[in-house]
């Protein structure tokens, strides 16, 4: 029975993916060209990376606020890094020295919970406006400009690993960014599934009490689901501001919603420790191809986000009426 | 070696002044099953938690298979054989069954990586042994109590248990699951597994404890043979003097307060009718499932009846919620008063004015007699002898048997013509149990019908005048208490 609960809620997310695909490609059937699929693509690596990040602390039963904060400053600090040390950068340490700053920062916040019993999402409010501002106050400047950046970083752009010329002489390009999704969904699904300290994760989002007493350190589960969700949100950062080319703080605000979506129509479930990668992949894939095409068909930002608020509170609702139709069968 | 498994020696434990243990001796054997009673706060939870090693004893000594500790540490203690299951079993509701007991044997074993197909393997070993069958691949939060109880006992057994306490075992199971758990007991005894039971509900615990040993205030009472108690034996060493469950004869039965006819709910129950006369304790017994719960909460108006007719002194009824039904003098105890009848991080006093703060803010403004308030609630306190510090303290701060009391209060407080009481006494220690009971039949006299409804046999049959036994959502039988024994009533209960 929960077997068979489990495959209906990942089918029906993926038959929604491919309905609302088909709707979109009989209204415009641009939709289905190489180079929407791949901007499509390319528009859902942010989100992606992010709202694994998301998810991983969402299974604990917390939810951070700060994530748009924590990617943006570790991204700065990054970026910063380099500038001081007169690198250049490269693919490689980029993602692992952001990495590291974004899960140094977030494990304040994880700490900070842990440490006082206090929930996560109200500690992440106040570091929310902490990471935000912090570095600024001390630095002043807060804008990179595009030739102050790491000049091998600004390649991201231009990098593809798949490059179609259409007929009509536009360029599909498929850029680097899948790859660094793929591993990123890969390593935390291993992570998740296979390592002992990955299921303690869902252990504490199923009782915070068991967990202590069957072995686990709830601390040490705690740190490490927040160093995962600040690696996530600041590896999404530094390739958003490589991809951009230029920093400012402001350009990353307003897509926490749009992570917080992606988690929550994956069906990340906060009150009972469920997240899977193979969902919030599907999630990402529903909410970007909603939202890419919107602005395709030129509807106006605001019907955009309105619909991607709609989608928040389906998401929710669909996991909960999933879940109260389990009780029914088990009632019966 | 010793012949027993565990020994506790003269252990004590303080905790600033309190004086939690004092020079507790405890001794099993492998294979015996041995029951762990006293009242609340009398020190069972500190001796499970030094022998599981969460706490340090202050002095005293630990020998387990003739090796003397003077402390455990929790690790220590598993590695030992000692296992405890807690009363909520601790078990993650979004993992798999497989998963919840391979869980700890891993972690123990350090295990760094998972593999289900390991897990299963392990997990099947138990559950096989065991003989109970159970689906690996369900989620846990799908199981019933039951099932999850043999979850956390298998969890036990992968890591080699060779004692299992259990809290409070049978409290949440059914009639059908507790006899489940008897015949798991009886496998493990049989594999040279000593048990103890830390348990309120005596009866159900001494079917299959072999031996019982009493604690009061901290000290050992009496430890011995289960043939040596009686039941007024058990309380009498527990409380420290005399507890007697009187069957109770109203003085003399006044006018009708209260009827029902023919109420219906859907699917439910259906064809219930009674009538409760002033002056006495009307009971209503039956298994779970049995409508028992539903019925109370329809009379209260919590659930909109299907057909029926209630009538209060000759008038009829109509409620809808139970607002309506406080307002017409009807109070209902719920079933689980932790989560439905407190508010249990707040003060006492605001407890239990919840129900009267309309009364005393009878004016223009709406503005709150507060001297009034606390004059009612201080005489409430008084009359029902609430043990409390200060009527400020929070709920929570009250043993099981005060906080019921601080329900009851909230009641009285309103002034009810009828009081419905759910189970009133579960998890109440034997001496509060008799305090409530002996409160139940003094409100009856004066005048308030009172409907007990309970499946606690011997309190339904010492604090009841008249009996009702329901059976798959109808009255299947009326009775009076003194014409009733614990096992006739038992067998009517059974009765399908």
């Amino acid at each position: 029975m929960r077997k068979r609960a489990k495959i209906n809620d990942m089918t029906i997310r993926v038959v929604l993916f491919l309905l609302i695909l088909t709707v979109f490609a009989i209204i415009e059937p641009a939709v289905l060209s190489a180079t929407n699929v791949c901007s499509m693509i390319n528009d859902s690596i942010f989100n992606g990376i992010a709202a694994l990040g998301m998810m991983t602390v969402m299974i604990t039963g917390a939810f951070d606020l700060s994530s748009m904060s924590i990617s943006m400053l570790s991204a700065f600090l990054t970026l910063k890094f380099y500038n001081i040390i007169g690198y250049e950068g490269d693919f490689i340490t980029m993602f692992l020295i952001a990495g590291t700053f974004g899960a140094l920062i977030a494990m304040i916040n994880g700490f900070i919970s842990q440490k006082f019993s206090l929930s996560g999402f109200v500690v992440s409010i106040g570091t929310n406006l902490i990471f935000g501002s912090v570095f600024f106050i001390f630095l002043r400047s807060s804008y990179i400009k595009t030739d102050a950046m790491p000049q091998t970083l600004l390649k991201v752009r231009t990098t593809a690993i798949l490059s179609l010329q259409s007929s009509g002489g536009t360029a599909a390009n498929l850029n680097i960014g899948i790859v660094v999704l793929v591993l990123t969904a890969a390593a935390l699904w291993l992570f998740l599934n296979k390592t002992q300290l990955g299921r303690g994760i869902y252990a504490l989002g199923g009782d915070k009490v068991a967990v202590e007493r069957v072995g686990y350190d709830p601390m040490t589960i705690t740190l490490i689901a927040y160093a995962v969700f600040g690696a996530c949100v600041a590896i999404a950062g530094i390739y958003f501001y490589s991809n951009a080319g230029t920093f400012e703080p402001g350009m990353i605000a307003d897509k926490g919603s749009d992570v917080i979506a992606s988690a929550i129509f994956g069906g990340c479930n906060m009150k009972e420790g469920k997240g899977s990668v193979g969902g919030i992949l599907a999630g990402v894939a529903i909410i970007t191809v909603i939202k890419s095409n919107l602005i395709l068909l030129g509807v106006p930002v605001y019907y955009v986000t309105f619909t991607v608020g709609a989608m928040i509170l389906l998401g929710v609702l669909f996991s909960t009426l999933s879940e109260q139709r389990l009780q029914r069968n088990r009632g019966r | 070696m010793s012949e027993y498994f565990l020994e506790i020696r003269g252990v004590s434990k303080s905790f600033q002044a309190v004086r939690a243990l004092d020079q507790v001796d405890l001794r099993v054997k492998p294979g015996e099953s041995k029951c762990l009673a006293g009242e609340n706060g009398c020190g069972k939870s500190t001796l499970i938690k030094i022998i599981s090693g969460v706490y340090t004893p202050d002095c005293g000594e630990i020998v387990i298979k003739g090796k003397s500790y003077t402390s455990l540490t929790p690790t220590q203690s598993i590695a030992a054989g000692i296992q405890v299951i807690y009363q909520d079993f601790s078990l993650f509701p979004n993992l798999t069954v497989a998963e919840n007991i391979a869980m700890e044997y891993n972690l123990f074993h350090k295990k760094r990586t998972v593999s289900k197909k390991r897990d299963r393997e392990l997990a099947k070993r138990v559950v096989d042994e065991i003989g109970v069958p159970l689906d690996l691949d369900a989620e846990v939060k799908s199981l019933s109590v039951g099932e999850k109880q043999v979850v956390a006992i298998c969890r036990a057994l992968l890591l080699e248990a060779e004692l299992i306490i259990m809290d409070e075992p049978t409290t949440a199971l059914t009639a059908k699951e507790v006899a489940a758990l008897y015949k798991i007991i009886e496998g493990l005894k049989a594999r040279g597994i000593a048990l103890i039971f830390v348990s309120h509900k005596l009866d159900e615990v001494l079917k299959v404890a072999e031996s019982l040993c009493i604690l009061r205030d901290g000290k050992n009472v009496i430890d011995g043979p289960k043939e040596d108690f009686d039941k007024a034996k058990i309380s009498y060493y527990m409380t420290g003097r005399d507890v007697v469950f009187t069957p109770f004869q109203p003085k003399e039965l006044g006018e009708t307060i209260f009827q029902a006819e023919g109420l219906r709910l859907a699917g439910t129950f259906s064809d219930i009718s009674f009538s409760l006369r002033r002056g006495e304790v009307l009971g209503i017994t039956g298994l779970l499932g049995s409508g028992r719960t539903e019925l109370a909460e329809a009379i209260f108006g919590l659930r909109p009846l299907d057909g029926g007719k209630l009538t209060l002194f000759g008038e009829e009824l109509h409620l809808k919620g139970g607002d309506s039904a406080v307002n017409a003098g009807i109070g209902y105890l719920p079933e689980d008063r932790l989560t439905q009848g407190l508010f249990l991080n707040v003060e006492i006093e605001r407890n239990i004015s919840a129900g009267i703060i309309r009364k005393f803010s009878q004016n223009p403004l709406g503005i709150i007699d507060k001297a009034g308030l606390h004059r009612e609630v201080a005489a409430q306190v008084e009359a029902l002898q609430i043990k409390l510090g200060d009527l400020q303290d929070p709920v929570s701060s009250l043993s099981g048997g005060n906080q019921q009391r601080v329900v009851l209060a909230k009641w009285l407080a309103i002034g009810p013509k009828v009081l419905l009481l759910n189970c009133p006494t579960v998890g109440v220690d034997v001496g509060s149990k008799q305090n409530i009971h002996e409160t139940i039949k003094t409100l009856a006299g004066e005048g308030i019908g009172m409907i007990v409804i309970s499946d606690d046999l011997p309190e339904i049959l010492s604090v009841c005048s008249r009996v009702l036994v329901m059976n798959k959502g109808r009255f299947t039988g009326e009775y009076g208490a003194c014409d009733l024994d614990e096992e006739t009533l038992q067998g009517m209960l059974a009765k399908a």
